[in-house]
Order: C-alpha cells, then structure tokens, then sequence
C-alpha cells in the first residue's frame, strides 16, 4: 500500500507548494509554522485540489478520509446521531467519546473541541487505509490529545499522515518533514523535495484607481444597457477595452445558472412577445459590467465613497456595512468550496436531498461569524461613525473612460426616445 | 487589581477572586468555562450576578484590548494600518493622532514594514502580531488574550510573547495552551467546570 507524490507542484498566489515523496504504512508527521502551506499539501494529497504539474498515484489504497483543520465544515446532518451516521459509523460504537446524551443535540450547538472529537472518533472508526490529518490536535484539550494519539498506535498497517504545528503532545512517527515556504523537507533541514524553480506569478495591475468614477461608471453603464439595445452595445464596447486584465468571470458553475436565469425569459418572452432577444443582451451585457465591478473591487473603496458622499458620521457606518458585505461574498465563496469538499469526503453529493443541510451549514456558519464581528467592533469600541479621510488616485485615462461611460448612458437614453 | 466577588455566570461559579497586575494564565479543560471568565472579566458580556472591578471602575468604564480565538479570521480591515488604526478611527480621534499613534504602536512590536501591507498577504505569524497591535493601540489597561495561542506554532506563540512583554498593560489575562508559555507568566488561575481549583505560581516555574 502506498500513496506516491511525483513531483508536484502547486502554486497559490506568492507561494508554490511542492512536494516529492513515497508514502507508506505507519505515521508520517509533517510540521511547519503555519502558513507554510501545509492544509494546501493534504488537499493535493488527498485529490481535493489539482496540482498543476505533477501527479497523486495510489496503489492498494481502498479507502481513504482527509480531516479538515475546522470541524464545523464536516457537518452535514441536524442531530448529532445522524452526523455520526452520516460518517457510515453507528452512534454505539463510539458511546465513550461522544455519550448518549449528547445523541439529540444540533451539532452546529457543539463547542470546536468537542465537535473535533466527534470527527475524529467517526474517522477512526471507519479506519481508511489512507488517512490525512490537518491540524487534527486544535481546539483539543491535554487528555483528548494523548487519547487520540494512542488511538494512532493502532494503525500502524495503514498510511497516516499528519500535519501539525503541535509540538508537546503528538504521535510516535515513522517519518518525519517540515513545511517550509511550501517546500516539503526532512526534519533535518536538507531539501528533500527536488530543487524546482518557481517564478512569481506577475502582479495584476488594476485601472480605476479612484472607486468614485469606476461607481460612475458601473452605474451610468448599466442603465445604457438596460435602457436600450443600442446602449448595451456600446456598453459592451466599453468592457471590452477596459475589462482587458479585469475579464475575470466568476465560477462556471454560478455562470451557468445566472445565464439560465437570463435565457429563459429571454426565449420565452421572445417566443411570445417578441423582444426576448433584445432583453438577453442588455441582461447579459449589465452581468458582465458587474462582474467587473466586483473583480475590481479593493478594499476601503466603499469607505473611501460612502464617506465622500455621506460624511464621517453616517457615511462611516455606511460604508463599514459595504466593506463588511463585500468581504462575507468572498468569505461565502470559500465556505461553500469548504462544504463541497466536506460533503465529497463522507463520499455525498450535493443534490436534491443535501441543499438544505448544505445551505443551512453555510447559514449558520455566517451567523455565527457575524456574531463573531459584531463582538469585535464591540470590543473595538465601535458605536457610530469614526475618523476616514478619503484619498482617491485619479488618472486622466480614468476620467476619459467615465466620460465615455455617461456618453452612453446619454446616447442610450437618445436612442430609447 | 482585579477584584471578583460572588461572580455566577453559565457554568461559572466565583465567590472570590483577586488578580495582581501582571501577566495572568488561565488553564483548564475544554468546556470549564474560561472563555467565559475572559468575556465577563472585559466586559464583553455582563455577568448574572455578581461584581468585577478593575482598579475600581466596571469593566466596562475601562480600557480593554482584546486578542481573539482566531486573529486570522476576525479581520474588519483590508490594509494593515486601517486595521491596527480602527479603534481609534471609532473613538474618532483627529487623524493625525490616529497616524502618530499607530505608527508608534507598530514601531514598538517591530512591525512598521508591515503598515502599507493587504492583510490576507500576511503570515500567520505577522497577522498575530498586528491583532495584538490593534488590541494594545488604546493603551488598554487590561489586555485579554483569548485562545490566540491554540492555532499557533511555538515559534509564533513564543514571538506573541515577546512582543507583549516589550509593550505590556497593567494588566494581562491569557488562556494558553502551551505549558511553557503559561510557566513564565507571574501568576496562574486553574478552572474545571466553572470553579477555580488551584490559584498562583507553578511549583516548578
């Protein structure tokens, strides 16, 4: 049985993971300071992510579990009984970690500790021949650490493999290696992975230093296209020459259903009124612009615009929400990515049947969060408007293209008349 | 010192309790109420009953500084300075106050490189330090340090540290994980299910 990483490589913003290594039975434990890539390595190892060069091989390996470092993405069920069961494991045989009484309870209503313990004690008992760990010891207190590494003992015929930045209580291990800046490295220090040139990936430059016009413009744009049919054309146009390095499209998937959401009326109404057509193109054009829109979203714009326009008392508290609701859609983004690579792990799709938990998990996960930031500006001192003074980086080319952009709102609106 | 009397809050349960200034470890299972003990002591949630005086004023009339469980995850800002600046930024401080103060407090903890930085661009490490820079930027008078330490390296819980000691409140209150770490602290509270068991110094440290 053996789990091989032939020379894989995987870069994630500054950073390029690799790794080049044979893994067989017994404990592999890697450590490294965190941020040294370590959750991005068990990801590829265990085939969650793709490397871009590079391959994963198994041989003899017929099950295999990754343990994600957070619990609360694990869970997929309302009780704890059927989260248990959810993992193919029965409540009873586990009743010394999680007792009885604890069977009816919501997991979401589980602390982070106990929430781990549950994971793990589902995990151990399916007892996958490859077994990865990603921080399996946070949030657990002194007596679960030493009982879950006694439990490791136990698998000394199948491959597990630890990552870990603990250091006072860990497993007894067959090898050892250290993360460091992504590389993969013996214990020791020397390289262990093949010495692999990676260039940084080139900074993108964003136009539309000033968040005011690039506003203007998202506004004046969209309302040309949705106005007329001529509008959107040129608003069209317009992407096309500023949206060059900002022509980022967000997941296919989404893309998908919001062009369906678009299609459907459109072929509808063009079928039975007529104008369907006309209506697809200015919807389609108006997603785009706002696709832009929100690639070239940076942090502070908002404030920086809410307070222009509002003043520091109300504009303040305005634009902190903006800044605040950008920040959860990416926070979402990478949530529901979480979820699906939780729900893939107990070996379940997201279909018909496991939305609901699905979207109540991402719920809850956000409500517990905005709960998390509203004690944050709490303690922060926060209670109403603060001290901003906006700075803008105007550039002419800026000014010419917002000009073009009220051009064609103007024109749009000759065009409708 | 802080003065605890007839404190009952959840699980936890306090006749009497005083803390000395100085760096404070608070140890315990987990679910024996130390999270608890921390948010009642800053006054992020008010107790059922009884009374917490720091210096003499509620906790609440006092200046408090506080490092969460998870310092990467609880961000409000995208760039450094405005993070480390807002506390002051809502007690809406003219702003050159706000600029001197901040880049005081990062000079300090050896961060300045730092101020012109994206957030989500830092290491774990130097995330950790901006958290504790923004907590200590109010020249609190009691510092809590919640957890911050689980999901830390050593090296990173160790660097935590340092810097604070280099900067330190009147008052610290930590719950740490590490042994080592809470053996250097001046003073220890021991808890299991809501009662403190064991008060003072390590007999080993």
């Amino acid at each position: 049985m053996e789990l091989i990483a032939d020379a894989l490589i995987y870069r994630q913003g500054d950073m390029t993971i690799a790794a080049d290594h044979r893994f067989v039975p017994g404990t592999t434990l890697i450590t490294g300071r965190i941020g040294s890539g370590k959750s991005t390595l068990s990801l590829l190892l265990s085939g969650q992510v793709k490397p871009d060069t590079g391959t994963i091989r198994r041989s003899g390996i017929e099950s295999e579990i990754l343990s994600l470092q957070f619990p609360e993405y694990h869970i997929t069920k309302t009780t704890v009984a059927d989260e248990i069961r959810s993992w193919g494991v029965d409540p009873n045989a586990i009743l010394t970690v999680i007792p009885e009484a604890m069977w009816r309870r919501d997991p979401h209503t589980l602390s982070r500790g106990e929430l781990k313990r549950l994971n793990l004690a589902c995990i151990l008992a399916r007892d996958p021949d490859l077994l990865i760990l990603d921080e399996p010891f946070s949030s657990l207190d002194a007596d679960m650490k030493k009982w879950f590494c006694h439990e490791l003992q136990k698998r000394k015929e199948r491959i597990t493999i630890i990552f870990t930045h603990e250091r006072e209580i860990i497993p007894d291990s067959d090898e050892r290696f250290v993360m460091r800046d992504g590389q993969l490295e013996d214990a020791g220090g020397s390289m262990q992975s093949r010495t692999i040139a990676c260039p940084h990936p080139e900074e993108t430059q964003s136009r539309f230093g000033d968040g005011r016009l690039r506003l203007l413009s998202v506004i004046c744009l969209s309302l040309g296209a949705f106005i007329s049919i001529g509008g959107a054309l040129l608003a069209f146009v317009w992407w096309t020459v500023v949206a060059q390095k900002g022509r980022r499209l967000p997941d296919k998937r989404l893309l998908a259903a919001l062009g369906v959401l678009i299609l459907v009326p459109a072929v509808v109404t063009e079928i039975l009124v007529g104008g369907g057509i006309s209506y697809g193109i200015r919807m389609g054009v108006i997603l785009l612009i706002s696709f832009w829109a929100y690639a070239e979203f940076r942090g502070g714009d908002m404030l920086d615009i809410f307070v222009w326009f509002f003043g520091e008392r109300f504009g303040f508290d305005l634009g902190l929400a903006a800044e605040m609701t950008l920040q959860s859609f990416h926070l979402a983004g990478s949530d529901l990515r979480e979820i699906q690579r939780a729900f893939s792990i107990k070996g379940m799709q997201i279909d018909y049947k496991t939305i609901i938990p699905a979207a109540l998990t991402l719920l809850l996960l956000h409500i517990r969060r905005a709960d998390e930031t509203a004690n944050l500006l709490a303690i922060r001192g926060f209670q109403s408007g603060g001290t901003h003074k906006p700075k803008f980086s105007t550039f002419p080319k800026d000014v010419i293209m917002t000009i073009f952009a009220v051009l064609i709102a103007i024109l749009s609106l000759i065009y409708f008349w | 010192m802080i003065t605890i009397t007839d404190l009952s809050h959840g699980i936890l349960r306090i006749p009497a309790l005083s803390i000395e200034p100085g760096i404070t470890t608070v140890f315990g299972p987990n679910g024996a109420g130390k999270t608890t003990l921390l948010s009642v002591t800053a006054g992020v949630i008010l107790p059922e009953a009884g009374l917490i005086l720091i210096d003499g004023s509620p906790p609440r009339s006092c200046e408090i500084g506080w490092v969460s469980e998870f310092p990467d995850r609880n961000i409000l800002f995208e760039r450094v300075f405005d993070e480390i600046a807002a506390p002051l930024r809502f007690r809406r401080l003219p702003m050159e106050m706000i600029e001197d103060r901040t880049m005081k407090i990062a000079e300090r903890l050896s961060i300045s490189r730092l101020l012109n930085r994206k957030m989500r661009t830092l290491s774990g490490g130097e995330k950790v330090l901006v958290a504790l820079a923004t907590a200590l930027v109010t020249s609190p008078l009691l510092l809590v340090i919640d957890e911050a330490d689980s999901h830390l390296d050593e090296e990173t819980a160790w660097e935590m540290q340092d810097a604070l000691r280099s900067n330190q409140p009147p008052y610290v209150l930590q719950s740490s994980q590490y042994q080592n770490i809470a053996d250097v602290s001046d003073d220890h509270i021991r808890i299991h299910e809501g009662f403190v068991i064991s008060r003072g110094m390590n007999q080993d440290g």
